[in-house]
């Protein structure tokens, strides 16, 4: 079990194959929920890479040259949101 | 497993100055992690940036990226952190759920180049690694977030 924790609320998940999969792939949280251990599991999808056969990084970024260029600060100034209330 | 922000898909989907860095961060050998969230603000920006590169989202999606749709996971652990920052919690509310999502499926990295709205500084308080490496900018603001 990865680490111990008090959450409250609406409780994730538990299903018990989703837990014996998640402790086999280290990423299983031991929580309490309303003074009851339970598990929360990352599920094993989650933590899977896709298939990148065929995928070449170096080919992408090339082509990624050819698009017009942006700064990053426009790429935060676009993502940036509006002060809330 | 790396939690990639918003700011660092459009960054790996666009032409921009950081390329070589973010090329640099997807040859590493760990799984990569879209949220939903990060999903739509980042197909949101493109449609202002650049259209096209919501093409090379869909195929480092079916590529190299895992999409995920956790969202009750992200929300319990995001509140979980707005109670126990109470009013110091100077984030607002989708950062604060990035860095919930990112601890709620299991990441040991969060990956994002905004240092402006505290996301980073709250996942180093979180004990997150962060990418880029942290600047003397993001462990000033966790300062004011731990009071």
């Amino acid at each position: 079990m990865k680490t111990l924790e008090t959450v409250s609320g609406t409780f994730v998940r538990h299903n018990w194959k989703d837990i014996i999969a998640g402790v086999a792939a280290g990423k299983c949280f031991l929580v309490e929920n309303h003074g009851r251990k339970e598990a929360l599991v990352i599920s094993p999808e989650t933590l899977e890479q896709p298939q990148t056969s065929g995928f070449d990084l170096d080919e992408y970024f090339a082509g990624l040259k050819k698009q017009p260029k942006i700064s990053l600060e426009q790429i935060n100034a676009t993502l940036a949101r509006s002060p809330e209330l | 497993m790396i939690y990639l922000d918003s700011n660092v898909v459009v960054a790996a989907t666009t032409n921009q100055d950081v390329s070589e860095k973010v090329q640099r961060l997807l040859r590493v050998k760990q799984p990569f992690y879209v949220s939903r969230l990060a999903d739509y603000e980042a197909r949101k920006a493109m449609a202002c940036l650049d259209p096209a590169a919501e093409g090379n989202l869909d195929r480092l999606l079916a590529e190299k990226f895992r999409l995920g749709n956790e969202w009750d996971g992200a929300i319990i652990q995001a509140l979980k952190i707005s109670r126990q920052f109470k009013r110091r919690l100077c984030v607002d509310s989708a950062d604060t759920l990035h860095v919930g999502w990112a601890m709620s499926v299991g990441a040991d990295v969060f990956a994002s180049f905004d240092r402006a709205s505290g996301p980073r500084a709250l996942a180093l308080c979180l004990g997150l690694e962060l990418w880029p490496e942290p600047r003397p900018k993001d462990f000033e603001t966790m300062k004011r977030l731990k009071g």
